[in-house]
Parts: structure tokens; sequence; C-alpha cells
């Protein structure tokens, strides 16, 4: 049925005339509702939160500069290690290395033997300063 | 043979890097002299044949110290050498076993 058999009153001259059906607010009125700011204005100063910033960075930084020694020390611990036992790994390599040496030129006397005028005594460099075999290979025998 | 044991079966020592890393404070203060002559001699003249006389020095001293430290004090010497073997020479994590081995074969 349509709203007008159902919210009729007697007497009505048209649709125009019915009674209300609205959603309103209840008798009296609603409660009052506060939309004021209410920011206090307590807490600790401007100047007490800079402090105690300031106080946590400051502390903060010191651990980082005790946390530097602790480690600078145990880097320092490390590298004297290598440096004490820096010689004797080198006196070991040179061992090898002129063992080798010999036998390259053994083997460059052995292979130039018929060259007239080739010394074989290491004719690299003229600087006079001993320089390391260039052949591109460290450790042939390894490698 | 394990790579973590500081001496071959006839009691000598290896030079391996454990047991190098785990000596080094004790080489760095007996053998102070013979390392030091050989940097001078390398810094001169940096020809291995010419140094040769003075890194035997250096190798006799390091692995008659070596030997003498393990046959002083052979368990502990062999425990830290086993502990920088695991943790790869990193002295803070053997700590304790630095510790055991200084307090028997001490510093001097």
């Amino acid at each position: 049925m349509t709203e007008a058999m159902i919210r009729k009153k007697p007497g009505m001259a048209s649709v125009k005339d019915m009674p209300l059906l609205q959603d309103g607010p209840p008798p009296g009125g609603f409660a009052p509702v506060r939309y004021a700011r209410r920011i206090s204005n307590t807490g600790p100063s401007a100047m007490a939160i800079f402090l105690t910033f300031s106080g946590a960075f400051a502390w903060g930084m010191y651990q980082v500069g005790q946390g530097n020694k602790i480690r600078r020390a145990l880097k320092e611990e490390k590298y004297a290690a290598r440096r004490a036992i820096l010689p004797i790994l080198q006196a070991e390599e040179d061992e090898r290395f002129v063992s080798e040496w010999k036998k390259y030129l053994a083997y460059e006397a052995d292979v130039m033997k018929d060259v007239p005028g080739w010394k074989v005594g290491e004719n690299v460099y003229n600087s006079g300063r001993w320089m390391p075999p260039a052949t591109g290979e460290l450790r042939p025998d390894v490698w | 043979m394990e790579a973590n044991a500081a001496v071959d079966g006839t009691g000598n020592p290896i030079p391996t890097s454990a047991v190098l890393t785990a000596s080094a404070k004790h080489i760095g203060m007996r053998c102070m002299q013979e390392n030091m002559a050989f940097l001078k001699c390398k810094k001169n003249d940096p020809n291995p044949e010419k140094c040769l006389d003075k890194g035997r020095d250096v190798t006799r001293c390091v692995l008659g110290l070596l030997k003498d430290l393990h046959q002083r004090c052979p368990k502990e010497m062999d425990a830290y050498v086993g502990c920088m073997y695991y943790y790869t020479n990193e002295f803070d994590l053997c700590r304790k076993e630095q510790e055991a081995f200084e307090k028997a074969c001490p510093l001097k």
C-alpha cells in the first residue's frame, strides 16, 4: 500500500498534508557537546627537554668513544700479531724463491748455451734495484 | 695429521697460521732482535738472496721458540692453537684459552 494509505489522517485533502515522519532529536534536545581545546600547560619545560636530550646525546657519544677505544685495541692486537710473524713468513718464502730461482737460472743457461754473448745472470732492468720476476705467474707450481 | 695440530709426529713444530698467531706475542717478544735485523736487511735491499742468512736466523729462532713453548705447556698450547684454528685467528673469541696459555707459559 502506498504511504498515503498508511499515514493518512482523516480529512486529508492531498498527500502534501500527510503528517510528518522524520528523524529528529529527542524531546528536550541532545546533551551539550564540548568542542573547545583543552591543551594543558603542565609537564617539562623547554629547557628541561633540551637538557635531557643533550645529556642523552652526550652520554651516547661518550659510549661510542669508549667502544672505539676497545675496537682499536683489538685491531692493534691483531696488527701486532701480524707484524710479529711477518719475518718468518717472508724468510720461508725467500728460501723457496731462491731455490726456484736457481733452478730457473740453470734452465736458462741450458736453453741459451749456444747463443753467443748471452749473460745468464738476470738481465732484467738497469736501475740496479732488485725487482721480482715479472712472469705474470706468482707460483707456477701451484697454479 | 690434523690441521689444528701444533707439532707433527716427531715433535717438530708446524708453523701454520693458527700456531703462529697463537704464539705471536711470544715471538714478538723473544725473537725481536732477529726480526728487526731481518727487516732492516730487507729494507736495505729487497733481494731475497741477500738476506738469506738473517732469514735463517729468524726461522731458527721462531721454530726453536715454538718447540720450547710446546714442551713447556703442551696442553694449553694445543687448546689455544685448536681454538685459533676453529675461529680463524680471532683473538677476541679465544680469550679463555689465551689466558690459560699465558698463565702456563708466561710472556716474561
